[in-house]
């Protein structure tokens, strides 16, 4: 369990902006907080900070340059993805289901990456894509208009990262 | 799992990782590519239909290996028996005599999973978990599970091995394989200041099946693992590195990474390595004519 702890721990650091910062301003009582014994805590403040936070940044340099190459490969499947009507609520509540709808490991492990730091858009904005996305055609907006309506999220905001 | 299964591993010889952007071209060079490595877990959600496409197009022309990301091996959390799966379903179909991955951390469930390779931390601790892992995998695909070394951004202080030894505790314990990526080793040297030959030597060679070589940049005097480049560049000092493994280790494959600028000349670049490789391969052991057309 330890073990598991100190993963986890190191992880958030990896990912989360936020959490490094507050360790790095207090990195002893970050370590108490998140429940790491007297070793692990040790070994986690221990970490060059410059070493950490290069690695940290460099990480969310790939998933921001994956995440757009990616969305440009794939807006087309994208979109037609979240055309589904349960599409809003299978993003953000089931990993397996995210892998039904064929999304590929990296392109949804993207999304909550992203989510995490709260890349936000609208039906509206993603309909304008649509339009502006050359290999979609006017079906695939009037069928997301259509979704919209139908599923009653008109308006409503999902966390889709295609503002980037 | 005993090491004599990696005795039985054919030798493959000298190839590259399959990039669609480089596919043409790989599939155009069969007279000089002995064989190619994929990244697993792109074929995942396609192996139900066999082989297709590009992957069908690469098997017919040459032995396909399989090379995960995502397994994660350092992970507490189990490893997905759909995961297994997979990679089970493709070894099947790649007739594969070995899957491999790296010691890393990638993840911790799915909320906590940062997509990249991170630092082991080499615990005692970490060694029984790794080693029940590698058990598991290995019996589950009923085949060898061969793992690469990584680059370190840094290491995790407080260890109670060095990775040499930690990877090579684990290979003794599992008969599981070793597939040294020299790079890695060379930039993790210039990188943390010490003797990459000293460290070279520290690795489980007699668990060594496969190698991977491949070229990086280097900037404010930090090598980074790129694979954007030749070898012949700022990673120059890998090929005595590798000249030493294939003399001293029975390698059954080296592949070469090219995973971003694609624009350059496959010839001047891929196949310029791919040569080298082969010419320092066969003088170390000139027996290894036999399988590097």
């Amino acid at each position: 369990m330890s073990l598991h702890l100190f993963q986890r721990s190191i992880l958030t650091l990896y990912s989360n902006t936020g959490e490094l910062e507050r360790f790095l301003a207090a990195p002893e009582e970050w370590s108490r907080d998140s429940g790491l014994s007297l070793a692990e805590a040790d070994a986690l403040t221990t970490i060059p900070r410059e070493q950490l936070v290069g690695f940290q940044k460099m990480l969310h340099r790939k998933s921001m340059g994956i995440a757009r190459k990616l969305l440009s490969q794939n807006r087309r499947a994208l979109v037609l993805t979240v055309l589904h009507p349960e599409a809003p609520v299978l993003l953000w509540q089931e990993h397996s289901t995210l892998r039904t709808l064929h999304l590929s490991p990296s392109l949804y492990r993207q999304f909550h990456y992203l989510a995490r730091e709260k890349q936000r858009t609208s039906f509206g904005t993603l309909a304008l894509s649509l339009l502006r996305d050359p290999t979609s055609s006017y079906k695939d907006v009037a069928n997301l208009i259509s979704n919209m309506i139908r599923s009653k999220l008109f308006g409503r905001i999902i966390y889709i990262p295609l503002v980037l | 799992m005993s090491t004599d299964e990696l005795k039985k591993i054919p030798h493959f010889g000298a190839g590259i990782g399959l990039r669609l952007e480089l596919a043409e071209d790989t599939l155009a060079h069969t007279k000089e590519i002995n064989v190619v490595e994929i990244i697993a877990e792109h074929y995942f959600s396609s192996i139900e239909q066999g082989l297709t496409g590009i992957l069908a197009a690469a098997r017919a022309a040459y032995p396909v290996i399989p090379h995960g990301v995502d397994l994660s091996i350092a992970s507490t959390v189990p490893i997905e028996k759909e995961y297994l799966q997979h990679a089970d379903e493709l070894m099947r179909a790649l007739g594969a005599h070995y899957y491999s991955d790296h010691f890393a951390l990638t993840r911790s469930g799915d909320e906590l999973d940062i997509g990249h390779l991170s630092p082991v931390w080499f615990t005692k601790e970490m060694l029984e978990n790794v080693v029940a892992r590698v058990d598991h995998v290995q019996q589950t695909l009923g085949k060898p599970l061969v793992l690469e070394n990584i680059t370190c951004p840094f290491v995790i202080p407080g260890a109670d091995f060095e990775e040499p030894e930690f990877i090579s505790e684990v290979c003794r314990r599992t008969g599981c394989g070793l597939l040294l990526d020299v790079t890695n080793v060379f930039i993790n040297a210039h990188n943390f200041k010490f003797d990459a030959q000293r460290m070279i030597e520290r690795y489980p060679i007699d668990s060594l099946v496969h190698v991977h070589l491949a070229g990086g940049e280097m900037e404010d005097d930090v090598l980074i693992d790129t694979h954007s480049a030749s070898i012949d560049g700022v990673n120059e000092g890998v090929w005595p590195l590798f000249e030493w493994v294939v003399t001293n280790a029975d390698v059954k494959a080296v592949i070469i990474e090219r995973d971003d600028d694609f624009k350059v000349s496959f010839d001047d670049t891929v196949l310029n390595d791919l040569r080298r490789i082969k010419s320092i391969w066969k003088k170390a052991k000139p027996e290894a004519e036999a399988f590097l057309h």
